[in-house]
């Protein structure tokens, strides 16, 4: 599923919107968190724990983590994996009848069967975006992976750069030297939904014909390489890993082309969770105003408009443009993966 | 010896005999069970996934769906072509060059040579993510700096070396596997009889006969079962084929393989399908190692009849033959080394003797001593390799023993059954295992335990190979002298196989040992709370590290306490080899 993004209105009125139960909350109790809900807090700490099940890295996680369990006491217990590593488990899990994880946090969370996922109502999730938040309520955005071009800015002009995906076939000295990133179903799924079906496949077969772009696994291995040197333009990324290379003084950028794909770092709570209100404290944690504050500062792109994105120009650059938000299940992820792949493995 | 006391004990044998002797079946049918169960769990997963429908959140309904996914796939000849030159490709370099250096430090008095073992040991030690990565590094024709350096130098218009190449690809496995050539042949060379070379040169043959119809053929079972394993560990390698073969439009089996199982959520069932593939070519290879070695007592040098391991002396070719030696290093070792070594002091890319845009420093270093769970994995790492290092050389001396000793005609299938987890992707032990303990009311969730039983089924195969080869060098009439002389098989095991193949033993678990602390595709199923490995932290710092340096800096840092248990171990080794040099006269030359 497809849902346009028009960042800058819509969520500002959601933000707007949500604004008074925030200050509300903020009144209440002026020595607790907004994020915390006294409802919740209460039969979570007798539950004693938290099980957290996400792709984000330790050094990351764990000390936005030590903000929940110093507020509420909670002690959480933080499993770090890949996506895929995450869903086989849970999975494998599920089978056997013992979930042993509470919060599930990464951006594959829409392809979790839908039976895994407790639908709920997070207080928080009225300040994100809505393409943030899934209809059926199992998962919510705490942070937005944009797809979008990357280049080296040592070795490509700035001023030469594309301005639409056509625009690549007119860099025939590009051949051999673009990069592809081999698992980005979701910026395959955009650039279909914004051309149709069949141009936007003929727009991939010509681009893969006339550059045969060389096909990286790895979005951070991607961005490196482009930063390196290793490869002078990558048609996909995610705009983030570009920026982080470029704070850290990387030679690279991105810029924004029409479409550019949306999906989102998600939390949802197993329908099973042994900790079911933790989880759910947790899970409005993630969405909270210092939560997303806490991860911007590492390069995350917040959900919630009331928080700046670090560079602070960032969404704006990207939302130039065209955005497109997608949201695909297992079925629709293998069906646009496996087209994705054959067309650009066909070379 | 008189014959008297060989025939006394079995003219009258004595009850506690009867129970010693009882004693040998019962620890044989124990290992082999516990084998057997550790292997089955991972087998029995592989085939059931592959033999399901693959519903996205686990097996369903019995289904070929997977194999027609798998297999007819446009790429699928392609695939299979790739994996077979690839995999040949490599065994054959890998052999070349471990069994060069084996024959270096073990037949020559070349000098140097122990530093070559410890060396050996070191190229072990580096993730192969890590080489890979470090490869790429330095033979990019786009940011090598090799090539750069070259090209600067000698004014090349182009880059000179390409690791974007299927010869880049087989060199970049070669030299990261080589070391495990050499740890099998070097043991077999150790114990090589001299006098029957010594023969063929009084006999007027001249060195190149003598190397070719006497010396490799005598080494035949251990250069059949180290090409085996190459060969196999070639098809079934993953980093070179997803880092360097897929920016070089080279796709091998594992790279559909490895396609599948990222799928989010994995595709599980297409990935064992084409596992079926790899565990298909591996029974057709041991069949074909068993022909080929069928007639095993022919290649056993130590008998009852003594052996004299003298080494070769080289004359004037001492220094040039080092030389060589320490050439083959320095690239294979040195370059990827020092390119990791480099990295881990810069933030951004930096590469040896290229101009670096910031100053050199330790804060790589420092962030991966502080990263928060880094003690607890290097905890872990150790002591679960160090555990499966240890039971896996135990089960493998016992199945080897009944591969090579027993009289049945179904003792391949033990062989067989040893080698089979090298086929199996990594990551399907480890959702294997993980399923199956979680159905099985046995507590090893989340414990080191469950690591423990995937690495044991993984490395099996490994330590099977270093047991059958080091058991083909041993004639069994030394086990029939003591077993007519009465003693019970457990003795047998302790007072002459033990000793003998100390050396063998040793390697074999030094190996397990290092792949245990390097293995990650069935760790990232199975690692829970206070249970991480160095490899899973590895692996999170290069998907989600922003730096090259961090994961360098950890690489670094991983090889520090390996190098001092390399040490450590080459010490006993040496005291065991000093002990049966000792013994040997003694003890063996009964004649």
């Amino acid at each position: 599923m497809a849902n346009r993004v028009r960042w800058p209105r819509r969520s500002l009125i959601g933000a707007g919107l949500a604004m008074p139960f925030l200050l509300r909350a903020r009144r209440a109790d002026a020595a607790a968190p907004a994020w915390i809900v006294p409802d919740l807090l209460a039969p979570a700490q007798k539950e004693g724990g938290l099980t957290v099940y996400s792709s984000t890295n330790e050094q990351e996680g764990l000390p936005l983590w030590n903000l929940f369990e110093a507020a509420t006491g909670i002690k959480v217990t933080y499993v770090r994996a890949a996506d895929a590593s995450l869903l086989g488990r849970i999975g494998i899990e599920a089978r056997t009848g013992q979930p042993s994880w509470d919060l599930l946090n990464t951006p594959t969370i829409n392809q979790t069967p839908p039976q895994f996922l407790a639908p709920f109502d997070p207080p928080e999730a009225a300040a994100i975006i809505p393409e943030a938040r899934d209809p059926g309520k199992r998962w919510f955005g705490c942070y937005g992976n944009y797809n979008a071009p990357a280049y080296n800015t040592k070795l490509v002009d700035a001023a030469t750069l594309p301005k639409s995906y056509e625009g690549f076939l007119d860099h025939p000295e590009w051949a051999g030297k673009l990069a592809i990133e081999s698992t980005d179903k979701e910026w395959f799924y955009a650039i279909l939904q914004s051309r149709g079906e069949a141009a936007g496949r003929k727009l991939l077969q010509d681009i893969v014909a006339h550059l045969r772009p060389v096909i990286i696994d790895g979005h951070l291995a991607l961005a490196r390489a482009v930063s390196a040197g290793e490869y002078p333009v990558a048609i996909n990324d995610y705009a983030m890993l570009t920026d982080n290379m470029r704070m850290a003084g990387g030679p690279t950028d991105f810029w924004a082309l029409d479409p550019v794909a949306l999906f989102f770092g998600a939390v949802g709570v197993n329908a099973h969770a042994p900790h079911p209100n933790a989880a759910r404290l947790g899970a409005n944690f993630m969405l909270s105003h210092e939560a997303q504050t806490m991860a911007a500062k590492t390069g995350r792109l917040p959900t919630r408009p009331d928080v700046a994105s670090e560079p602070a120009d960032a969404i704006a650059r990207l939302t130039a443009v065209r955005t497109i938000a997608v949201n695909l299940d297992t079925e629709q992820a293998r069906r646009w993966q496996k087209m994705f792949r054959d067309i650009i493995q066909a070379q | 010896m008189s014959t008297a006391s060989l025939t006394a004990p079995l003219a009258t044998p004595s009850p506690p005999n009867r129970r010693r002797q009882l004693g040998g079946p019962i620890i044989a049918a124990a290992c082999l069970l516990a084998a057997a169960w550790f292997v089955l769990i991972p087998l029995a997963g592989l085939l059931y996934t592959a033999f399901t429908e693959d519903t996205g959140s686990g097996p369903g309904a019995f289904s070929l769906a997977n194999f027609a996914e798998a297999y007819t796939d446009s790429h699928i000849l392609r695939l299979l072509a790739n994996s077979a030159i690839y995999a040949a490709g490599t065994a054959l370099l890998t052999l070349v060059m471990g069994g060069g250096i084996a024959w270096v430090v073990e037949r020559t008095d070349a000098p140097g040579r122990r530093i070559f073992h410890g060396l050996a040991l070191l190229a072990l030690a580096i993730p192969g993510l890590l080489t890979t990565m470090a490869w790429m590094l330095t033979l990019s024709p786009n940011i090598g700096w090799v090539n750069g350096v070259l090209q600067r130098t000698f004014g090349f218009r182009t880059a000179p070396f390409d690791i974007y190449s299927m010869p880049g690809m087989i060199w970049a496995l070669a030299s990261h596997a080589f070391p495990l050539a050499y740890l099998l042949l070097a043991p077999a060379l150790r114990v090589l009889d001299s006098r029957m070379e010594e023969a063929g040169i009084v006999a007027g043959a001249r060195f190149r006969q003598v190397a070719l119809r006497i010396t490799l053929p005598i080494l035949r079972p251990a250069l059949l079962s180290t090409l085996l394993l190459l060969f196999v560990g070639g098809l079934a390698s993953f980093e070179v084929p997803r880092l360097i073969g897929k920016p070089a439009h080279i796709y091998v089996l594992t790279t559909a393989i490895q396609d599948a199982t990222t799928q989010t959520p994995p595709e599980f069932g297409t990935a064992s399908a084409l596992g079926m593939a790899l565990l298909g070519v591996c029974v057709i290879s041991v069949l074909l190692y068993r022909q080929a070695t069928r007639h095993a007592e022919a290649y056993a040098t130590i008998s009852g009849k003594g052996y004299v391991p003298n080494r070769l002396p080289l004359g004037a070719w001492r220094w040039p033959v080092t030389a060589a030696a320490g050439l083959l290093f320095l690239i294979a070792l040195g370059l990827p080394l020092l390119t990791l070594a480099w990295q881990s002091c810069f933030a951004g890319l930096a590469l040896p003797f290229l101009p670096a845009t910031a100053p050199a420093n330790l804060a790589n270093y420092r962030f991966v001593f502080r990263y928060p769970i880094f003690l607890e994995a290097v905890r872990t790492s150790v002591i679960v390799g160090a555990l499966a290092a240890s039971a896996v050389i135990g089960l493998s001396l016992v199945m080897a023993w009944i591969s090579q000793r027993s009289q049945n005609r179904l003792r391949w299938i033990v062989d067989a059954l040893a080698f089979a987890p090298i086929a199996i992707p990594s990551v399907i032990v480890g959702a294997s295992v993980l399923f199956a303990y979680l159905l099985l009311p046995i507590p090893v969730y989340d414990t080191i335990w469950i690591l423990l039983f995937a690495y044991i089924a993984l490395y099996l195969p490994y330590g099977m190979r270093f047991a059958v080869s080091g058991l083909t060098q041993i004639h069994r009439e030394l086990e029939e002298a003591a077993e007519i002389a009465g003693a019970s098989m457990p003795q047998i095991f302790r007072r002459i196989l033990l000793p003998i193949l100390a050396p063998v033993l040793l390697s074999g678990w030094l190996y397990v040992f290092v792949l245990s602390i390097r293995e990650l595709g069935a760790s990232i199923f199975l690692v829970g709370p206070g249970t991480h490995v160095l490899s899973t932290i590895t692996l999170t710092m290069w998907e989600e590290g922003d730096s090259y340096g961090a994961v360098c800096a950890l690489s670094i840092i991983q090889i520090i306490p390996l190098v001092a248990i390399v040490a450590a171990l080459r010490w006993i080794e040496s005291l065991f080899a000093r002990r049966l040099h000792a013994a040997v006269p003694a003890r063996l030359a009964i004649t």
